[in-house]
């Protein structure tokens, strides 16, 4: 089933253009949903500069000349969102220091050049499902559609008088703090709350 | 005449504007009760400097001879309701003062604990919030509607029952028409509030069993 809202985002520098994982990628989401990087700081400018779009990267570890290497592209990454999913492509076994740190910040998989297309594309594929299917993204793609400027200004007031700003829920939101998966939780009663009173309003 | 008590904590820094615009609602339907000659109202309005123990305990055993309406706006806890961080309603020091009470707390979990206390010790009914509930800024009017929506369909006739079934009513109305404007998330503020809501205690009761 082809996605038309997921961007695949390849961020390694030693794929060509014309790599059969690339033509299979484009041909299965579009040509204007993957996007080919081969400078890993380009690669991640794209990212930050589109963390309200469903976004699935692939990710290389090894970068040549002062690129930042795959780990600094995931820390970067993780400091803005933990609800994009990074596929990490590595050539050799990763460092154990390293692999924890992926585990630890919910690096969704890891490939190696040995893997088989279609195996990756697998991969790919349950991450597409994955995110269609996260509340927390769907919440996040609704704030992130606000006025910049709503954005901001204190939202909502709790009992024990802490403010929160939509920029701020959705930061609670990608760091899960209990206010972020209380949130969660409201939005899914809301949602079943609508459906089983038979409304289909939350589709703006 | 009907006793009515009111605490509010109008001076905590973050929500007592609320805490007091509730107030203010709800005394501003009562005055238009009695204008319309519908009811004769004694209403005593209890601010944050008397919201204490010491006061209530003095306050309370005047009117629990009788049945009486109590209704506080402010913060709370499982077991308490707090002003200025020191409680003045506890389960472990004063519930029994508040027997003979209709009683309406909108305040965070006091439904988790007190409530059940109150009714065990007296009260006829006890309506609340068992969890925490958040204020949505840009729609306090329509909050201060919700939560007082009850008490008013209490105050026209209607049963303590069928006022909390239309409470939940009137929230799932805002909250359709909030989803409508596509403000998601106070939507789901009030569904989280409504899914708060508590009700323990006779179900039969009308505002005419209080007007002694």
């Amino acid at each position: 089933m082809k996605s038309q809202d997921t961007k695949i985002v390849v961020i390694h520098d030693g794929l060509q253009e014309d790599e059969p994982l690339l033509v299979e990628l484009r041909e299965k989401y579009g040509d204007e949903n993957v996007v080919f990087e081969r400078e890993s700081q380009r690669g991640l400018d794209y990212v930050l500069s589109n963390l309200s779009q469903k976004t699935i990267v692939i990710l290389d570890l090894q970068f040549k000349g002062n690129e930042p290497s795959g780990i600094d592209v995931f820390d970067r990454i993780r400091e803005k969102t933990s609800l994009i999913y990074v596929i990490v492509w590595t050539a050799n076994s990763v460092p154990p220091e390293q692999l924890i740190k992926f585990i630890n910040n919910d690096a969704l998989a890891f490939i190696s050049a040995t893997d088989s297309t279609e195996r990756i594309l697998e991969i790919v594929d349950k991450a597409a499902h994955a995110l269609e299917t996260r509340v927390a993204s769907v919440i996040e793609q609704w704030i992130n559609r606000q006025p910049e400027g709503a954005k901001t200004q204190p939202y909502i007031t709790t009992e024990t008088g802490e403010q929160y700003s939509l920029a701020k829920i959705l930061e609670e939101i990608r760091k899960q703090t209990n206010f972020g998966k209380e949130m969660e939780r409201n939005i899914l009663l809301l949602a079943i709350d609508l459906l089983t009173r038979q409304k289909e309003k939350l589709n703006d | 005449m009907i006793s009515v008590n009111i605490a509010f904590d109008n001076d905590d820094r973050a929500l007592g504007e609320f805490f007091r615009r509730c107030k203010d609602d709800l005394i501003s339907f009562l005055k238009n009760q009695e204008i319309d000659g519908a009811a004769e109202y004694d209403v005593h309005e209890i601010h944050s400097e008397r919201c204490s123990v010491d006061y209530m305990n003095e306050r309370l055993p005047e009117i629990n001879g009788k049945n009486f309406l109590f209704i506080a706006y402010s913060h709370g806890d499982v077991d308490c309701l707090s002003a200025g961080g020191a409680s003045y309603i506890d389960s472990g020091i004063n519930p029994q003062i508040f027997k003979n009470s209709f009683f309406y707390a909108v305040a965070c979990k006091a439904g988790a604990g007190l409530g059940l206390t109150l009714v065990g010790k007296g009260s006829h009914t006890f309506i609340g919030y068992w969890d925490e509930y958040k204020v949505p800024n840009l729609y306090v009017p329509l909050l201060v509607n919700c939560v007082n929506v009850g008490m008013k369909m209490f105050l026209n006739g209607q049963t303590a029952r069928e006022s909390f079934r239309q409470m939940r009513q009137y929230y799932d109305q805002k909250i359709d028409q909030l989803t409508e404007l596509n403000a998601i998330i106070p939507a789901s503020i009030l569904v989280g509030n409504r899914e708060a809501l508590v009700f323990f205690g006779r179900e039969d009761l009308t505002i005419a069993d209080f007007n002694v």
